[in-house]
Protein backbone atom coordinates (compact mmCIF):
# COMPACT_ATOMS: atom_id res chain seq x y z
CA UNK A 1 0.00 0.00 0.00
CA UNK A 2 2.58 2.14 1.18
CA UNK A 3 4.58 1.40 -1.68
CA UNK A 4 2.41 2.21 -4.37
CA UNK A 5 2.27 5.80 -3.66
CA UNK A 6 5.98 5.86 -3.23
CA UNK A 7 5.76 4.20 -6.77
CA UNK A 8 3.62 7.01 -8.30
CA UNK A 9 5.68 9.68 -7.01
CA UNK A 10 4.23 11.05 -3.54
CA UNK A 11 6.43 11.15 -0.70
CA UNK A 12 5.22 10.24 2.78
CA UNK A 13 3.87 13.11 4.41
CA UNK A 14 3.74 12.27 8.36
CA UNK A 15 1.81 15.14 9.91
CA UNK A 16 1.93 13.50 13.58
CA UNK A 17 2.13 10.28 15.45
CA UNK A 18 -1.04 9.17 16.32
CA UNK A 19 -1.16 6.10 18.91
CA UNK A 20 -3.59 4.62 20.62
CA UNK A 21 -3.15 2.58 23.49
CA UNK A 22 0.14 2.56 22.38
CA UNK A 23 -0.91 0.59 19.42
CA UNK A 24 0.42 2.42 16.27
CA UNK A 25 -2.48 3.13 14.08
CA UNK A 26 -0.11 3.31 10.57
CA UNK A 27 -2.23 4.76 7.87
CA UNK A 28 -3.92 7.64 9.24
CA UNK A 29 -0.09 8.66 9.72
CA UNK A 30 -0.08 9.32 6.03
CA UNK A 31 -0.89 12.54 4.62
CA UNK A 32 -1.99 11.25 1.30
CA UNK A 33 -4.50 8.02 1.13
CA UNK A 34 -5.00 5.45 -1.22
CA UNK A 35 -8.91 4.27 -1.26
CA UNK A 36 -10.02 1.72 -3.84
CA UNK A 37 -13.03 3.46 -5.43
CA UNK A 38 -14.45 -0.14 -7.21
CA UNK A 39 -15.08 -3.27 -8.01
CA UNK A 40 -17.02 -3.58 -5.29
CA UNK A 41 -18.66 -0.11 -5.09
CA UNK A 42 -21.83 -0.15 -6.49
CA UNK A 43 -21.81 2.09 -8.72
CA UNK A 44 -18.29 1.68 -10.49
CA UNK A 45 -18.88 -1.66 -12.51
CA UNK A 46 -15.99 -3.88 -13.43
CA UNK A 47 -13.21 -1.18 -12.96
CA UNK A 48 -11.42 -0.07 -10.09
CA UNK A 49 -10.19 3.85 -9.52
CA UNK A 50 -7.47 4.25 -7.45
CA UNK A 51 -8.08 7.49 -5.54
CA UNK A 52 -5.32 9.53 -3.33
CA UNK A 53 -6.89 11.98 -0.77
CA UNK A 54 -5.63 14.42 1.12
CA UNK A 55 -8.42 14.70 4.00
CA UNK A 56 -11.55 15.15 1.83
CA UNK A 57 -10.30 16.16 -1.03
CA UNK A 58 -9.28 14.00 -4.17
CA UNK A 59 -5.04 14.65 -5.34
CA UNK A 60 -4.97 11.86 -7.91
CA UNK A 61 -6.88 9.23 -9.83
CA UNK A 62 -6.11 6.58 -11.80
CA UNK A 63 -8.29 4.10 -13.44
CA UNK A 64 -7.94 0.36 -13.27
CA UNK A 65 -9.48 -1.79 -16.02
CA UNK A 66 -9.48 -4.87 -17.92
CA UNK A 67 -11.87 -6.70 -15.58
CA UNK A 68 -13.88 -6.98 -18.66
CA UNK A 69 -11.73 -8.03 -21.30
CA UNK A 70 -12.96 -10.46 -24.04
CA UNK A 71 -10.73 -9.60 -27.02
CA UNK A 72 -13.51 -8.79 -29.35
CA UNK A 73 -10.85 -6.97 -32.05
CA UNK A 74 -9.21 -10.45 -31.87
CA UNK A 75 -11.99 -12.64 -32.46
CA UNK A 76 -13.46 -10.72 -35.08
CA UNK A 77 -9.97 -11.87 -36.96
CA UNK A 78 -11.56 -15.39 -36.95
CA UNK A 79 -14.91 -14.28 -38.18
CA UNK A 80 -16.71 -14.48 -41.72
CA UNK A 81 -17.81 -11.04 -42.88
CA UNK A 82 -21.50 -11.79 -41.59
CA UNK A 83 -20.73 -13.61 -38.29
CA UNK A 84 -18.75 -10.67 -36.79
CA UNK A 85 -21.72 -9.11 -35.62
CA UNK A 86 -21.81 -10.99 -32.70
CA UNK A 87 -18.55 -9.74 -31.66
CA UNK A 88 -19.08 -6.64 -32.69
CA UNK A 89 -22.15 -5.72 -31.02
CA UNK A 90 -20.95 -7.16 -27.56
CA UNK A 91 -18.95 -3.51 -27.11
CA UNK A 92 -22.33 -2.83 -25.18
CA UNK A 93 -25.39 -4.52 -24.63
CA UNK A 94 -27.15 -1.51 -23.77
CA UNK A 95 -26.70 -0.06 -27.69
CA UNK A 96 -26.12 -2.74 -29.71
CA UNK A 97 -27.31 -1.09 -33.06
CA UNK A 98 -24.93 1.55 -33.47
CA UNK A 99 -21.74 -0.86 -33.47
CA UNK A 100 -23.40 -3.28 -35.26
CA UNK A 101 -24.38 -0.52 -37.93
CA UNK A 102 -21.23 1.16 -38.25
CA UNK A 103 -19.16 -2.35 -38.84
CA UNK A 104 -21.60 -2.97 -41.65
CA UNK A 105 -21.36 0.36 -43.24
CA UNK A 106 -17.83 0.09 -43.20
CA UNK A 107 -17.82 -3.52 -44.62
CA UNK A 108 -19.94 -2.36 -47.35
CA UNK A 109 -17.88 0.67 -48.13
CA UNK A 110 -14.88 -2.21 -48.64
CA UNK A 111 -17.20 -4.22 -50.83
CA UNK A 112 -18.89 -1.84 -52.61
CA UNK A 113 -22.07 -3.42 -51.92
CA UNK A 114 -25.35 0.10 -51.68
CA UNK A 115 -27.74 -1.05 -49.24
CA UNK A 116 -31.63 -0.82 -49.94
CA UNK A 117 -33.29 2.36 -48.66
CA UNK A 118 -35.48 0.35 -46.74
CA UNK A 119 -32.52 -1.30 -44.52
CA UNK A 120 -31.55 2.45 -44.04
CA UNK A 121 -34.69 3.48 -42.42
CA UNK A 122 -34.92 0.26 -40.21
CA UNK A 123 -31.21 0.58 -39.03
CA UNK A 124 -32.48 4.56 -37.72
CA UNK A 125 -35.19 3.13 -36.21
CA UNK A 126 -33.11 0.53 -34.34
CA UNK A 127 -29.93 2.73 -33.72
CA UNK A 128 -32.48 5.23 -31.96
CA UNK A 129 -34.46 2.50 -29.78
CA UNK A 130 -31.07 1.42 -28.84
CA UNK A 131 -29.94 5.04 -27.85
CA UNK A 132 -33.10 5.47 -25.70
CA UNK A 133 -32.57 2.11 -24.07
CA UNK A 134 -29.30 3.10 -22.89
CA UNK A 135 -29.72 6.89 -22.35
CA UNK A 136 -32.61 5.50 -20.21
CA UNK A 137 -30.38 3.50 -17.93
CA UNK A 138 -27.84 5.99 -17.87
CA UNK A 139 -30.17 8.59 -16.79
CA UNK A 140 -31.41 6.05 -14.02
CA UNK A 141 -27.85 5.23 -12.99
CA UNK A 142 -26.82 9.16 -12.38
CA UNK A 143 -29.43 9.58 -10.18
CA UNK A 144 -28.71 6.41 -8.71
CA UNK A 145 -25.04 7.22 -7.80
CA UNK A 146 -26.80 9.70 -5.49
CA UNK A 147 -28.70 7.12 -3.25
CA UNK A 148 -32.06 7.61 -5.15
CA UNK A 149 -33.13 4.50 -7.08
CA UNK A 150 -36.50 5.41 -7.52
CA UNK A 151 -35.35 6.76 -11.62
CA UNK A 152 -34.08 3.39 -12.23
CA UNK A 153 -36.49 1.74 -11.59
CA UNK A 154 -38.72 3.75 -13.99
CA UNK A 155 -36.78 4.18 -16.65
CA UNK A 156 -36.09 -0.08 -16.82
CA UNK A 157 -40.65 -0.14 -17.27
CA UNK A 158 -39.52 2.21 -19.85
CA UNK A 159 -36.79 -0.13 -21.56
CA UNK A 160 -38.96 -2.91 -21.48
CA UNK A 161 -41.34 -1.53 -23.88
CA UNK A 162 -38.26 -1.49 -26.55
CA UNK A 163 -37.25 -4.36 -25.52
CA UNK A 164 -40.50 -6.01 -26.35
CA UNK A 165 -40.18 -4.39 -30.03
CA UNK A 166 -36.95 -5.55 -30.28
CA UNK A 167 -37.95 -8.87 -30.04
CA UNK A 168 -41.15 -8.59 -32.16
CA UNK A 169 -38.16 -7.57 -34.47
CA UNK A 170 -35.82 -10.01 -34.29
CA UNK A 171 -36.56 -12.68 -31.51
CA UNK A 172 -34.25 -11.64 -28.95
CA UNK A 173 -34.06 -8.69 -26.61
CA UNK A 174 -31.04 -7.49 -25.72
CA UNK A 175 -28.23 -9.37 -28.29
CA UNK A 176 -30.29 -8.94 -31.21
CA UNK A 177 -27.68 -9.03 -33.77
CA UNK A 178 -30.36 -7.99 -36.54
CA UNK A 179 -27.96 -5.61 -38.53
CA UNK A 180 -25.69 -7.37 -41.30
CA UNK A 181 -23.60 -6.29 -43.76
CA UNK A 182 -26.01 -5.98 -46.81
CA UNK A 183 -28.94 -4.77 -44.67
CA UNK A 184 -30.95 -6.03 -42.02
CA UNK A 185 -31.78 -9.85 -41.23
CA UNK A 186 -35.22 -9.62 -40.74
CA UNK A 187 -38.55 -7.66 -42.09
CA UNK A 188 -39.54 -5.07 -40.10
CA UNK A 189 -43.33 -6.44 -39.81
CA UNK A 190 -46.34 -4.29 -39.02
CA UNK A 191 -46.46 -5.69 -35.41
CA UNK A 192 -43.01 -4.22 -35.05
CA UNK A 193 -43.70 -1.08 -35.89
CA UNK A 194 -47.06 -0.93 -33.63
CA UNK A 195 -44.95 -2.25 -30.57
CA UNK A 196 -42.08 0.58 -31.19
CA UNK A 197 -45.19 3.14 -31.21
CA UNK A 198 -46.16 2.18 -28.43
CA UNK A 199 -42.92 2.20 -26.67
CA UNK A 200 -42.58 5.85 -28.03
CA UNK A 201 -46.23 6.96 -27.07
CA UNK A 202 -45.31 5.13 -23.26
CA UNK A 203 -41.72 7.55 -23.06
CA UNK A 204 -43.38 10.14 -24.33
CA UNK A 205 -47.00 10.50 -22.81
CA UNK A 206 -46.15 8.45 -19.32
CA UNK A 207 -42.05 8.61 -18.37
CA UNK A 208 -41.15 12.32 -19.93
CA UNK A 209 -43.43 13.86 -18.01
CA UNK A 210 -43.47 11.87 -14.72
CA UNK A 211 -39.63 12.07 -14.70
CA UNK A 212 -39.55 15.57 -15.71
CA UNK A 213 -41.52 16.40 -12.50
CA UNK A 214 -39.31 15.05 -9.93
CA UNK A 215 -36.14 14.30 -11.06
CA UNK A 216 -35.17 17.31 -14.00
CA UNK A 217 -34.80 20.79 -12.25
CA UNK A 218 -34.58 18.94 -9.09
CA UNK A 219 -33.19 21.15 -6.18
CA UNK A 220 -31.51 18.35 -4.25
CA UNK A 221 -30.04 17.27 -7.45
CA UNK A 222 -28.56 20.45 -8.64
CA UNK A 223 -26.99 21.08 -4.92
CA UNK A 224 -25.17 17.75 -5.50
CA UNK A 225 -24.45 18.02 -9.59
CA UNK A 226 -24.15 21.76 -10.52
CA UNK A 227 -20.35 23.11 -10.87
CA UNK A 228 -19.30 19.36 -10.01
CA UNK A 229 -16.80 18.45 -12.65
CA UNK A 230 -16.40 21.24 -14.58
CA UNK A 231 -14.62 21.33 -17.93
CA UNK A 232 -14.65 24.19 -20.42
CA UNK A 233 -15.09 24.17 -23.85
CA UNK A 234 -11.43 24.21 -25.18
CA UNK A 235 -10.72 21.84 -22.33
CA UNK A 236 -13.30 19.53 -23.12
CA UNK A 237 -11.27 19.43 -26.82
CA UNK A 238 -8.09 19.25 -25.41
CA UNK A 239 -8.65 16.50 -22.83
CA UNK A 240 -10.73 14.45 -25.60
CA UNK A 241 -14.15 14.42 -24.35
CA UNK A 242 -17.07 12.28 -26.49
CA UNK A 243 -20.16 12.14 -26.57
CA UNK A 244 -23.10 13.77 -24.48
CA UNK A 245 -20.12 14.92 -22.40
CA UNK A 246 -18.92 16.59 -25.07
CA UNK A 247 -21.69 18.51 -25.94
CA UNK A 248 -22.45 19.49 -22.56
CA UNK A 249 -19.58 21.84 -22.94
CA UNK A 250 -20.83 23.76 -25.55
CA UNK A 251 -19.10 21.86 -28.53
CA UNK A 252 -21.72 20.62 -31.23
CA UNK A 253 -19.95 17.43 -32.38
CA UNK A 254 -22.31 15.00 -33.67
CA UNK A 255 -21.76 12.31 -36.51
CA UNK A 256 -25.34 12.32 -37.03
CA UNK A 257 -25.40 15.63 -38.37
CA UNK A 258 -21.23 16.31 -39.87
CA UNK A 259 -21.28 12.99 -41.59
CA UNK A 260 -24.34 11.51 -41.53
CA UNK A 261 -25.27 7.48 -42.42
CA UNK A 262 -28.42 5.63 -42.30
CA UNK A 263 -31.26 7.64 -42.85
CA UNK A 264 -29.92 10.51 -40.64
CA UNK A 265 -29.30 13.38 -43.96
CA UNK A 266 -32.91 13.02 -44.51
CA UNK A 267 -34.54 13.44 -41.28
CA UNK A 268 -35.29 16.35 -39.01
CA UNK A 269 -33.84 16.87 -35.82
CA UNK A 270 -31.08 19.13 -33.80
CA UNK A 271 -27.63 18.42 -31.75
CA UNK A 272 -28.18 19.30 -28.15
CA UNK A 273 -25.95 21.77 -26.69
CA UNK A 274 -24.80 23.16 -23.64
CA UNK A 275 -23.09 25.56 -21.60
CA UNK A 276 -22.00 25.21 -18.31
CA UNK A 277 -20.13 21.48 -18.64
CA UNK A 278 -20.57 20.42 -15.40
CA UNK A 279 -22.34 17.20 -14.51
CA UNK A 280 -25.97 18.65 -14.21
CA UNK A 281 -25.60 20.07 -17.88
CA UNK A 282 -24.32 16.05 -19.04
CA UNK A 283 -27.31 14.83 -17.30
CA UNK A 284 -29.71 17.00 -19.28
CA UNK A 285 -27.89 16.68 -22.28
CA UNK A 286 -28.72 13.18 -22.22
CA UNK A 287 -32.34 13.86 -20.76
CA UNK A 288 -32.78 16.54 -23.88
CA UNK A 289 -31.39 13.58 -26.24
CA UNK A 290 -33.63 11.00 -25.50
CA UNK A 291 -36.49 13.34 -27.00
CA UNK A 292 -35.13 13.92 -29.70
CA UNK A 293 -34.42 10.21 -30.35
CA UNK A 294 -38.23 9.45 -29.76
CA UNK A 295 -39.05 12.27 -33.03
CA UNK A 296 -36.48 10.78 -35.02
CA UNK A 297 -38.01 7.08 -34.42
CA UNK A 298 -41.54 8.21 -35.39
CA UNK A 299 -40.18 10.55 -38.54
CA UNK A 300 -38.21 7.31 -39.73
CA UNK A 301 -41.59 5.24 -39.17
CA UNK A 302 -43.72 7.82 -41.42
CA UNK A 303 -40.75 7.56 -43.92
CA UNK A 304 -40.47 3.84 -44.31
CA UNK A 305 -40.46 3.10 -47.79
CA UNK A 306 -41.18 0.02 -49.59
CA UNK A 307 -38.91 -2.68 -51.08
CA UNK A 308 -36.04 -5.03 -50.27
CA UNK A 309 -34.74 -5.44 -46.64
CA UNK A 310 -31.74 -7.27 -47.46
CA UNK A 311 -29.11 -7.28 -50.06
CA UNK A 312 -26.59 -10.07 -50.93
CA UNK A 313 -23.48 -9.75 -49.64
CA UNK A 314 -20.58 -10.81 -51.35
CA UNK A 315 -18.55 -14.40 -49.33
CA UNK A 316 -14.84 -12.73 -50.42
CA UNK A 317 -14.37 -9.20 -50.13
CA UNK A 318 -11.74 -7.28 -52.16
CA UNK A 319 -8.84 -6.04 -50.80
CA UNK A 320 -9.25 -2.05 -48.79
CA UNK A 321 -9.74 -0.21 -45.67
CA UNK A 322 -12.28 1.64 -44.74
CA UNK A 323 -12.82 4.01 -41.35
CA UNK A 324 -16.43 4.78 -40.21
CA UNK A 325 -17.76 7.16 -37.73
CA UNK A 326 -21.16 6.19 -35.81
CA UNK A 327 -22.81 8.80 -33.05
CA UNK A 328 -23.14 5.93 -30.65
CA UNK A 329 -25.13 6.41 -27.46
CA UNK A 330 -22.31 7.55 -26.10
CA UNK A 331 -20.28 9.14 -28.48
CA UNK A 332 -18.59 8.81 -31.72
CA UNK A 333 -17.42 5.33 -32.24
CA UNK A 334 -15.17 4.75 -34.88
CA UNK A 335 -14.39 1.34 -37.40
CA UNK A 336 -10.85 0.69 -38.79
CA UNK A 337 -11.89 -2.43 -40.94
CA UNK A 338 -9.11 -3.89 -43.19
CA UNK A 339 -9.64 -6.73 -45.55
CA UNK A 340 -7.12 -8.61 -46.98
CA UNK A 341 -9.03 -10.24 -49.69
CA UNK A 342 -10.62 -13.27 -47.83
CA UNK A 343 -13.58 -14.23 -46.38
CA UNK A 344 -13.57 -12.27 -42.94
CA UNK A 345 -12.03 -9.28 -41.80
CA UNK A 346 -8.60 -8.88 -41.30
CA UNK A 347 -8.37 -6.24 -38.64
CA UNK A 348 -10.99 -4.33 -37.03
CA UNK A 349 -10.11 -1.30 -34.99
CA UNK A 350 -12.79 0.02 -32.93
CA UNK A 351 -12.13 3.35 -31.24
CA UNK A 352 -14.90 3.93 -28.23
CA UNK A 353 -15.82 7.02 -26.67
CA UNK A 354 -16.22 5.63 -23.08
CA UNK A 355 -12.17 5.08 -23.22
CA UNK A 356 -11.72 8.50 -24.18
CA UNK A 357 -13.98 9.47 -21.40
CA UNK A 358 -12.12 7.40 -19.26
CA UNK A 359 -8.77 8.64 -19.38
CA UNK A 360 -10.21 12.69 -19.39
CA UNK A 361 -11.33 11.36 -16.23
CA UNK A 362 -8.35 12.22 -13.91
CA UNK A 363 -7.94 15.65 -15.71
CA UNK A 364 -11.39 16.53 -14.57
CA UNK A 365 -11.50 14.74 -11.18
CA UNK A 366 -8.62 16.98 -9.60
CA UNK A 367 -9.36 18.47 -6.27
CA UNK A 368 -12.83 17.62 -6.22
CA UNK A 369 -14.41 16.35 -2.89
CA UNK A 370 -14.60 12.41 -2.64
CA UNK A 371 -18.32 12.51 -2.75
CA UNK A 372 -18.07 14.08 -6.34
CA UNK A 373 -16.08 11.31 -7.58
CA UNK A 374 -19.39 9.17 -8.16
CA UNK A 375 -21.03 12.08 -9.51
CA UNK A 376 -18.60 12.83 -12.24
CA UNK A 377 -17.80 9.18 -12.99
CA UNK A 378 -21.67 8.74 -13.55
CA UNK A 379 -22.22 12.30 -15.51
CA UNK A 380 -19.11 11.10 -18.20
CA UNK A 381 -21.49 8.02 -19.31
CA UNK A 382 -18.88 5.44 -19.76
CA UNK A 383 -19.88 1.80 -20.51
CA UNK A 384 -17.19 -1.05 -19.68
CA UNK A 385 -17.96 -3.21 -21.95
CA UNK A 386 -16.65 -0.77 -24.49
CA UNK A 387 -14.00 0.59 -22.12
CA UNK A 388 -12.13 -2.78 -22.29
CA UNK A 389 -13.50 -4.56 -25.24
CA UNK B 1 -48.49 -9.50 32.11
CA UNK B 2 -51.42 -7.95 32.13
CA UNK B 3 -54.54 -9.49 32.75
CA UNK B 4 -56.35 -7.84 28.86
CA UNK B 5 -53.60 -9.43 27.37
CA UNK B 6 -53.15 -12.71 29.08
CA UNK B 7 -56.74 -12.78 28.16
CA UNK B 8 -56.08 -12.27 24.46
CA UNK B 9 -53.63 -14.99 23.86
CA UNK B 10 -55.56 -17.82 23.28
CA UNK B 11 -57.60 -15.28 20.68
CA UNK B 12 -54.44 -15.07 19.04
CA UNK B 13 -53.62 -17.99 18.70
CA UNK B 14 -56.62 -19.17 16.79
CA UNK B 15 -56.40 -16.44 14.66
CA UNK B 16 -52.32 -17.44 13.58
CA UNK B 17 -53.44 -21.54 13.36
CA UNK B 18 -56.78 -20.64 11.03
CA UNK B 19 -54.32 -18.81 9.05
CA UNK B 20 -52.33 -21.28 8.58
CA UNK B 21 -54.57 -23.77 7.58
CA UNK B 22 -55.71 -21.23 5.49
CA UNK B 23 -52.36 -21.01 3.58
CA UNK B 24 -51.81 -24.98 3.23
CA UNK B 25 -54.92 -25.35 1.56
CA UNK B 26 -54.72 -21.90 -0.53
CA UNK B 27 -53.83 -22.39 -4.74
CA UNK B 28 -50.07 -21.94 -4.65
CA UNK B 29 -49.08 -18.25 -5.87
CA UNK B 30 -46.29 -19.18 -7.74
CA UNK B 31 -46.60 -20.89 -10.99
CA UNK B 32 -44.99 -23.83 -13.24
CA UNK B 33 -44.40 -21.81 -16.37
CA UNK B 34 -42.48 -23.72 -18.83
CA UNK B 35 -45.86 -26.78 -18.24
CA UNK B 36 -48.43 -23.91 -19.69
CA UNK B 37 -46.74 -23.40 -23.65
CA UNK B 38 -46.05 -20.00 -23.55
CA UNK B 39 -46.03 -18.63 -27.02
CA UNK B 40 -43.13 -16.38 -28.18
CA UNK B 41 -42.54 -13.94 -30.66
CA UNK B 42 -42.53 -15.01 -34.52
CA UNK B 43 -38.57 -14.85 -34.83
CA UNK B 44 -37.88 -15.39 -31.13
CA UNK B 45 -34.62 -17.87 -31.34
CA UNK B 46 -35.08 -20.63 -28.73
CA UNK B 47 -33.97 -24.82 -29.30
CA UNK B 48 -33.04 -25.86 -32.96
CA UNK B 49 -35.11 -28.06 -34.64
CA UNK B 50 -32.54 -30.34 -37.02
CA UNK B 51 -34.86 -32.09 -39.98
CA UNK B 52 -32.61 -35.28 -41.15
CA UNK B 53 -34.84 -35.54 -43.91
CA UNK B 54 -34.59 -32.05 -45.63
CA UNK B 55 -31.10 -31.98 -44.90
CA UNK B 56 -28.71 -32.02 -47.68
CA UNK B 57 -25.61 -32.25 -45.60
CA UNK B 58 -23.80 -29.13 -47.49
CA UNK B 59 -21.95 -27.77 -43.58
CA UNK B 60 -22.98 -24.32 -44.72
CA UNK B 61 -24.74 -23.80 -41.10
CA UNK B 62 -21.26 -25.10 -39.33
CA UNK B 63 -19.57 -22.83 -41.53
CA UNK B 64 -22.10 -20.11 -40.58
CA UNK B 65 -22.14 -20.63 -36.66
CA UNK B 66 -19.65 -17.75 -35.16
CA UNK B 67 -19.08 -20.11 -32.11
CA UNK B 68 -18.57 -22.92 -33.67
CA UNK B 69 -21.27 -25.14 -31.67
CA UNK B 70 -22.60 -26.44 -34.76
CA UNK B 71 -21.02 -30.08 -35.81
CA UNK B 72 -21.27 -32.56 -38.87
CA UNK B 73 -22.24 -36.36 -37.97
CA UNK B 74 -21.45 -38.11 -41.02
CA UNK B 75 -24.15 -40.66 -41.46
CA UNK B 76 -22.89 -43.27 -43.45
CA UNK B 77 -24.80 -42.84 -46.78
CA UNK B 78 -24.35 -40.60 -49.85
CA UNK B 79 -27.03 -38.06 -49.29
CA UNK B 80 -26.85 -36.45 -46.76
CA UNK B 81 -23.39 -37.37 -46.40
CA UNK B 82 -23.43 -35.70 -43.09
CA UNK B 83 -25.68 -33.78 -40.31
CA UNK B 84 -25.98 -30.90 -38.17
CA UNK B 85 -25.61 -31.35 -34.13
CA UNK B 86 -25.62 -28.14 -31.91
CA UNK B 87 -24.24 -28.10 -28.62
CA UNK B 88 -27.03 -26.52 -26.85
CA UNK B 89 -24.28 -25.67 -24.16
CA UNK B 90 -22.00 -23.49 -26.23
CA UNK B 91 -24.44 -22.03 -28.31
CA UNK B 92 -25.39 -18.34 -28.26
CA UNK B 93 -28.61 -18.27 -29.80
CA UNK B 94 -27.57 -15.71 -32.80
CA UNK B 95 -29.80 -17.65 -36.05
CA UNK B 96 -26.84 -17.39 -38.30
CA UNK B 97 -27.14 -21.09 -39.01
CA UNK B 98 -30.64 -20.92 -39.71
CA UNK B 99 -29.93 -17.78 -42.22
CA UNK B 100 -27.65 -19.97 -43.81
CA UNK B 101 -29.45 -23.06 -44.60
CA UNK B 102 -29.52 -23.34 -48.47
CA UNK B 103 -33.22 -25.90 -48.53
CA UNK B 104 -36.15 -24.60 -49.95
CA UNK B 105 -38.95 -23.70 -48.80
CA UNK B 106 -38.53 -25.18 -45.36
CA UNK B 107 -35.24 -25.18 -43.65
CA UNK B 108 -33.60 -27.82 -42.22
CA UNK B 109 -31.65 -26.52 -39.52
CA UNK B 110 -34.50 -23.97 -38.30
CA UNK B 111 -34.56 -22.01 -34.58
CA UNK B 112 -37.97 -22.98 -32.85
CA UNK B 113 -39.72 -20.55 -29.27
CA UNK B 114 -38.86 -23.34 -27.33
CA UNK B 115 -37.12 -21.86 -24.61
CA UNK B 116 -37.13 -24.41 -22.06
CA UNK B 117 -33.37 -25.42 -21.30
CA UNK B 118 -32.63 -26.90 -18.19
CA UNK B 119 -30.06 -29.64 -17.41
CA UNK B 120 -29.87 -30.78 -14.32
CA UNK B 121 -27.36 -30.80 -12.50
CA UNK B 122 -25.54 -28.05 -14.03
CA UNK B 123 -22.12 -29.81 -13.70
CA UNK B 124 -20.07 -30.13 -17.31
CA UNK B 125 -20.33 -33.71 -18.14
CA UNK B 126 -24.13 -33.30 -18.49
CA UNK B 127 -23.79 -29.73 -20.12
CA UNK B 128 -21.60 -31.16 -22.19
CA UNK B 129 -24.46 -33.80 -23.33
CA UNK B 130 -27.08 -30.79 -24.00
CA UNK B 131 -27.04 -31.51 -27.78
CA UNK B 132 -29.77 -30.89 -30.03
CA UNK B 133 -29.69 -34.14 -32.30
CA UNK B 134 -31.50 -34.23 -35.67
CA UNK B 135 -34.75 -35.59 -35.42
CA UNK B 136 -35.90 -38.84 -37.45
CA UNK B 137 -31.95 -39.22 -38.21
CA UNK B 138 -32.20 -43.18 -39.21
CA UNK B 139 -35.53 -43.20 -40.87
CA UNK B 140 -33.74 -40.29 -43.44
CA UNK B 141 -30.76 -42.94 -43.31
CA UNK B 142 -33.27 -45.65 -44.07
CA UNK B 143 -34.95 -44.09 -46.50
CA UNK B 144 -31.36 -43.05 -48.03
CA UNK B 145 -30.52 -46.89 -48.13
CA UNK B 146 -33.11 -47.73 -49.90
CA UNK B 147 -32.69 -44.56 -52.38
CA UNK B 148 -29.18 -45.92 -53.15
CA UNK B 149 -30.09 -49.32 -53.73
CA UNK B 150 -33.37 -48.03 -55.85
CA UNK B 151 -30.67 -46.31 -57.79
CA UNK B 152 -27.87 -49.13 -58.02
CA UNK B 153 -31.02 -51.53 -59.30
CA UNK B 154 -31.64 -49.23 -62.12
CA UNK B 155 -27.93 -48.72 -62.99
CA UNK B 156 -27.22 -52.53 -62.92
CA UNK B 157 -30.11 -53.21 -65.19
CA UNK B 158 -29.03 -49.82 -67.07
CA UNK B 159 -25.89 -52.07 -67.60
CA UNK B 160 -27.63 -55.21 -68.61
CA UNK B 161 -29.61 -53.67 -70.97
CA UNK B 162 -26.72 -52.15 -72.71
CA UNK B 163 -24.35 -55.27 -72.47
CA UNK B 164 -27.33 -56.82 -73.97
CA UNK B 165 -27.79 -54.25 -77.09
CA UNK B 166 -23.98 -54.55 -77.60
CA UNK B 167 -24.13 -57.99 -78.13
CA UNK B 168 -26.90 -57.89 -80.26
CA UNK B 169 -25.28 -55.20 -82.39
CA UNK B 170 -22.18 -57.49 -82.44
CA UNK B 171 -24.37 -60.35 -83.64
CA UNK B 172 -25.67 -58.32 -86.29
Amino acid sequence: MGSSIATAGYTFVVEETKEVVGEDLGLLQEKLLQLNWGVQHPASGPMRLKVWVDGDEVVKVDPDIGYVLRLLEKLVEYRTWINAIVNVERACFMDDFGTMTGYSIAAEKIAGVEVPKKADYVRTILCEGGRIVSHLIGLGSFVGVMGVHTPMQWALIAREKFLDAFETFSGQRIATSSIVPGGVRYEPTGKFIEKMVVAVDYLEKEFIPRYEEVFVDNPTLKIRSVGVGKVSKEKAIEIGLAGPALRASGVASDIRKDYPYAAYGELDFKVITKEEGDSYARYLVIWEELKESAKIIRQAIEGLPEGDYRTKFPIKVPQGEAYVNVEWARGCFGFHLVSEGGTGPYRLKMRAPSFANLWAMPEIMKNVKLADVPVIFASLYMCHGDIDR
Amino acid sequence: MEIKEALMVPFEATKKVIRVTKALFAPKATEVWWDKGVKRELHYRGKHIIKAELCIGCSMCARACPVNCIEMVPTGVKKPRAVPKVRGNECIFCGLCEDACPTKPEKAIKLTDNYSMIVEPGTWDNLYQFVFEPEGLEEAIEKAKKMEEMIEKKKREALKKKQLEDKKGEEK
